[in-house]
């Protein structure tokens, strides 16, 4: 066999190699499941169980004001909808219930529950130095709390102000779809404790899952599709003209 | 402008004291930020509140500033401004100093800073312009050691050789007990290393003006951002520059040649002062365009809201116009001095307004951002202030800051 061959052959079997490598990772990446949390907004009624449930789950204080899943209240003076619209806004404590507020004026009210949106294109995870964040095949986006050195910048970097520092382990926290129990077949503590079913959480993949069902016949929207990051938490009516 | 060696000894015990207890109640500020959650995070939506504060502020002052010192004792060694010669010395010692320092302020501010030495050793992410920020100013930190090392040879073999005490040891050293070298070849390795070390540092910092640029918040999203902290550190830089030297100027007196380093300094300081006029204006003023966006816009209106008497009076009024008049209508020393630390009054707090006032305009689903410094979080900043002071003294202390160029006689 001549050089020229040899290399051509060898050249040739590198190619072949590297392409069956791709079509084999194409194919396990559609076999993957794809994990998404859909949010109705229409059957929240603010109840804060989620909120206890996530904390008591994932070791998160219930006498600090931080968590990894919360709900926002709004009261909405919507004449004409607009961005201009009058809006009060407030943070749910589980305690605390605005709509028994005299303040709580307007006709319009909703909630929204918040939670990390496991974005496809997460800043957490391009920003982290120490590659503390992560995306597992599923893509869930994970803090390695190991490595994490708490400089926040996951927190600056941040747009829906889903993480946080968590004051014991003194290491960045956010919530993790309850991956400890997603990966033994088990819904998320929210979503499982939620009255009305306003959460509710599967593969998007799996063609006989509610979440696909419920993408396939609503309108989902997700917050601040302008920043690019392509999350992985949809809403079911949300008016994104007042709710970023 | 020189004082009687009584009382300069006097003053400077008071002053080394005064440092002391400063830096001692720094440590007590550090201590309590760590132990006690000062950052009061609520309500539930934790980036309400912003998370860097007034050390990372200071962080960041202390290393662009480093970058800035960088540049112009390179200009004086590598690139041969001979007016600025006879200070390189001074600067290299500053830039160590507040590199120093503020490498400490952000490993003292970050949570678990340990773990940042295993994980930089495997764990890391290239993708991640903070990883390339502390590379690089580990890089400039190696190779501003190799520098000065070279650099001060030729005079710590003179110390060694002629002090007594506490001076000959370090000389020794610092040497590592060789007594011997060539000038020539030394000089030829300072420049080589300190060109290498000015392109480093300027990587470093251009990366730290991208860390903030890259986020999506209007006052940092820029791509100028990381062009403008560059620019700043050529100001605070030249202003630490002429605030260090004539600070020991004033105690020790100060020679004509360095007098003539602080004219090219204080040129220096106004031209890169009247281009930051211009970079600020150009930036607010493109944001508030009628074709600018809400967002744009929003970023100025915190200049007149929260930040009227920080931006309006310190970063703009103390930090450029009192500065510029104070050096472009006189030449005294005192009122270079004056300008000098006005300048760098305007720099730090316009580092609070950049790294605070940044992440205030993080508006969150309609919430305000709530920010404010706690005084622990003064306490530790003042702390490393002082750090700084002392370490630049003692430096000059024990190092052969002062060596003529005639008493070189025994090399």
């Amino acid at each position: 066999m001549k050089r020229r061959d040899f290399i051509k052959g060898v050249i040739g079997l590198i190619f072949a190699f590297q392409m069956s490598k791709a079509i084999c990772k194409e194919n396990e990446k559609k076999s993957e499941s794809s994990f998404v949390m859909v949010i109705d907004i229409n059957k929240c009624i603010g109840c804060g169980n989620c909120v206890i449930a996530c904390k008591t789950e994932n070791e998160v204080p219930l006498d600090i004001p931080l968590a990894r899943t919360w709900i926002e209240g709004y009261s909405v003076e919507e004449r004409i909808p607009t961005f201009e619209s009058k809006v009060q806004k407030i943070v749910m404590n589980t305690d605390k219930n605005p709509f028994l507020d005299a303040d709580w004026k307007y006709p319009k009210t909703f909630f929204v529950p918040k939670l990390c949106n496991h974005c496809a294109n997460a800043p957490c995870v391009n920003v982290c130095p120490v590659y503390a964040r992560f995306y597992t095949k599923e893509g869930v986006v994970l803090v390695d709390k190991e490595t994490c050195i708490g400089c926040k910048y996951c927190i600056v970097a941040c747009p829906y102000g889903a993480t946080f520092l968590h004051p014991e382990q003194k290491v960045t926290d956010k919530c993790t779809f309850c991956y400890h129990r997603i990966k033994d077949g088990l819904e998320p503590a929210c979503v499982l404790v939620c009255p009305t079913g306003a959460r509710v959480f599967g593969d998007v993949n799996d063609e006989g899952s509610e979440v696909h069902k419920l993408i396939k016949e609503n309108k989902v929207t997700v917050l601040k599709p302008e920043e690019g990051t392509f999350p992985r938490v949809l809403y079911i009516g949300l008016d994104s003209y007042i709710v970023e | 402008m020189e004082i009687s060696s009584k009382n300069l000894k006097k003053a400077e015990i008071a002053i080394i004291f005064a440092l002391t207890l400063l830096v001692l109640v720094g440590v007590f500020g550090i201590i309590q930020i760590h132990t006690k959650p000062v950052i009061p995070i609520e309500p539930y939506e934790s980036a309400l509140n912003t998370p860097w504060k007034l050390l990372v502020a200071l962080y960041v002052f202390f290393v662009v500033s480093t970058t800035g010192l960088c540049i112009i004792a390179a200009l004086g060694e590598v690139f041969g401004v001979r007016d600025l010669e006879p200070v390189v010395k001074d600067v290299l010692l500053m830039a160590l100093v507040t590199i120093l320092v503020g490498l400490l302020t952000i490993g003292l501010e970050i949570e678990r800073v340990e773990r940042g030495v295993f994980a930089m050793l495997g764990h890391t992410n290239p993708k991640s312009i903070m990883f390339w920020m502390i590379m690089f100013y580990l890089l400039y930190f190696i190779f501003l050691i190799g520098e000065m090392w070279f650099y001060f040879r030729e005079d710590l073999i003179l110390q060694a050789k002629t002090s007594k005490g506490i001076k000959r040891l370090i000389a020794k050293i610092i040497l590592l007990g060789k007594l011997n070298g060539n000038k020539e070849i030394d000089k030829e390795f300072a420049k080589k290393i300190g060109f290498v070390e000015v392109v480093t540092a300027v990587m470093a910092t251009s990366n730290l003006g991208a860390l903030f640029a890259v986020n999506y918040l209007p006052l940092w999203h820029d791509p100028l951002t990381p062009i403008y902290i560059l620019l700043t550190g050529i100001v605070s830089g030249s202003a630490l520059a002429i605030v260090g030297i004539l600070s020991v100027g004033f105690l020790r007196g100060i020679d004509e040649e360095k007098m003539k380093a602080i004219q090219f300094l204080k040129l220096l300081l106004v031209f890169s002062l009247i281009v930051m006029i211009f970079f600020i204006i150009w930036r607010f003023l493109i944001k508030i365009y009628p074709t600018s966006n809400e967002v744009s816009i929003l970023s100025i209106s915190l200049f007149f809201s929260k930040f009227l008497l920080n931006f309006w009076f310190f970063e703009i009024i103390v930090g450029i116009i009192v500065p510029l008049i104070l050096l472009v209508l006189s030449s005294s020393v005192n009122r270079i001095f004056i300008a000098g630390l006005f300048v760098l009054v305007g720099i730090f707090v316009s580092r609070i307004n950049f790294v605070i006032g940044g992440q205030i305009l993080k508006e969150i689903s309609g919430g305000s951002v709530t920010y404010g410094i706690h005084p622990f979080e003064i306490m530790a900043a003042s702390g490393f202030i002082a750090l700084a002071i002392l370490l630049y003294y003692i430096g000059y202390k024990l190092l052969p800051m002062g060596v003529k160029h005639e008493e070189k006689r025994f090399y």
